[in-house]
């Protein structure tokens, strides 16, 4: 066992923190995507009142740090709410509450993307604003939203190696785990960031093979 | 314990020159960062369209590289990675490495993005008007990308400053390292980081609304 490379000795162990990474950023991914396809509806909504506070929502937590916003729900949650929480709520809760607002925006624009006529058309064979939002925009924006939400994937994948800062065993905290315990610093590093790094890539070539098909159609 | 929380941002107020003095460190780390990631951007952006396959191999290969992995990581390996190689940075030039490079695969992109943009029959239409090379590159081609190039490179700064809150775990003493520091000591991390949280968002909101006034001001629109 000793005289097995660092990888082999430890490689179950940083499958298995990749495996945390990937959890933790598909949790965050869905969950902030079903609450930011709400604020999205809002978000353009007639109402005035809600469509700013989801405006509000949005520019503030995509204008100002992840890593501020996970030690405000880290210091937050205990101290004033009074939650005894584990670091993977901590840690999801606020990549949940950044993502979202990220997703409002993705949502939105995609939404808005769709061309005027097809609500016109919509309305002109007697659609109602639902039946017009469900059955002829949302389909075509869902394509729309396609490549920025791999996009969206790419960067909470990579945002997620904050979560180490706060003692969560995802990827980066392994490496920093077998750094200590090997002091092979470089090596630690160069695991991690070729795991990242295949993972990201990968979504980045679908993103934007993504991306080309929808502009063939 | 129980019962509700009583707020008090006396104790944080009192620390006020630490967090003027952690805003001005952001500030410059993130200015210098720009500045250094604009000309990674610049020479990679000409790598990116060079036809030569090995420069635009190691470009790309650059650019991807930082793209697809966090920033935390590349701090992490520009100031204990480095040190095992036996180059000591100090934190602050460490991570103004990480963040330079990281930021100039982004503005690599940008920056590729606003050469694309302008169109060969500009590019010809300049020529046949007898403007020399150096004139076509200076009233034509250059103004056109600036104002292309424009709005993405005033978004990659914000994008930067909120980057450089993770420059904090290498101990660089900007705004969220004296966040840490002055809950530890006062007890007060949960009004602390409300302040610090409203710091950056008003670091956003001024410096978003400066860059669009920017914008109007030096480019007319043209179509």
């Amino acid at each position: 066992m000793e005289s097995q490379p660092v990888v082999v000795q430890y490689a179950y162990f940083f499958l298995k923190a990749t495996g945390i990474t990937l959890v933790l950023s598909a949790l965050s991914l869905l969950t902030g995507s079903a609450i930011g396809f709400l604020f999205s509806l809002l978000r353009i909504s007639e109402n005035r009142a809600l469509s700013t506070l989801t405006l509000v929502y949005a520019e503030v937590f995509r204008g100002s740090p992840l890593l501020v916003q996970l030690f405000l729900v880290y210091f937050g949650l205990p101290i004033v709410f009074h939650l005894d929480v584990s670091a993977f709520t901590t840690v999801a809760v606020s990549m949940i509450l950044y993502t979202a607002g990220y997703m409002t925006e993705i949502f939105r624009a995609a939404i808005q993307a769709v061309d005027r006529g097809q609500w016109d058309a919509s309305y002109s064979i007697g659609m109602t604003y639902t039946q017009a939002l469900c059955k002829v925009v949302i389909p075509q924006a869902m394509r729309i939203a396609v490549p920025p939400t791999l996009g969206q994937f790419i960067s909470i994948l990579k945002d997620s190696s904050l979560a180490s800062i706060i003692g969560f065993m995802e990827l980066t905290k392994a490496g920093m785990a077998v750094r200590a315990r090997t002091s092979n610093t470089l090596f630690a590093f160069a695991i991690v960031t070729c795991l990242y790094f295949m993972i990201c890539y990968s979504l980045s070539i679908a993103s934007r093979r993504v991306e080309l098909r929808l502009k063939k159609t | 314990m129980t019962g509700r929380y009583t707020f008090d941002f006396s104790a944080i107020l009192r620390y006020w020159p630490e967090l003027v003095q952690g805003v001005w460190i952001a500030a410059s780390l993130s200015v210098l960062t720009f500045l250094l990631g604009t000309a990674f951007g610049i020479f990679g952006a000409i790598g990116r369209i060079s036809r030569r396959r090995w420069i635009y191999g190691i470009s790309t290969f650059y650019v991807e590289l930082f793209r697809n992995t966090p920033l935390l990581v590349q701090l992490y390996i520009a100031y204990y990675g480095l040190e095992t190689l036996s180059i000591k940075l100090n934190a602050f030039t460490a991570a103004l490495l990480a963040m330079s490079l990281n930021s100039g695969a982004y503005e690599t992109e940008i920056i590729r993005g606003g050469i694309i943009a302008v169109g060969k029959g500009q590019i010809e239409a300049a020529f046949s008007l007898g403007m020399t090379y150096t004139q076509t590159l200076r009233k034509v081609v250059i103004p056109y990308a600036l104002q292309v190039i424009f709005p993405p490179l005033g978004n990659q700064f914000i994008g930067i400053i909120l980057g450089s809150s993770v420059a904090s775990v290498i101990t660089v003493p900007e705004i969220t390292y004296v966040g840490l520091n002055i809950g530890s000591r006062s007890y007060r991390d949960f009004e602390t980081f409300l302040v610090i949280w409203v710091i950056y968002i008003a670091l956003n909101v001024v410096l978003s609304a400066l860059f669009k006034l920017c914008g109007r001001i030096a480019f007319r629109p043209i179509l």
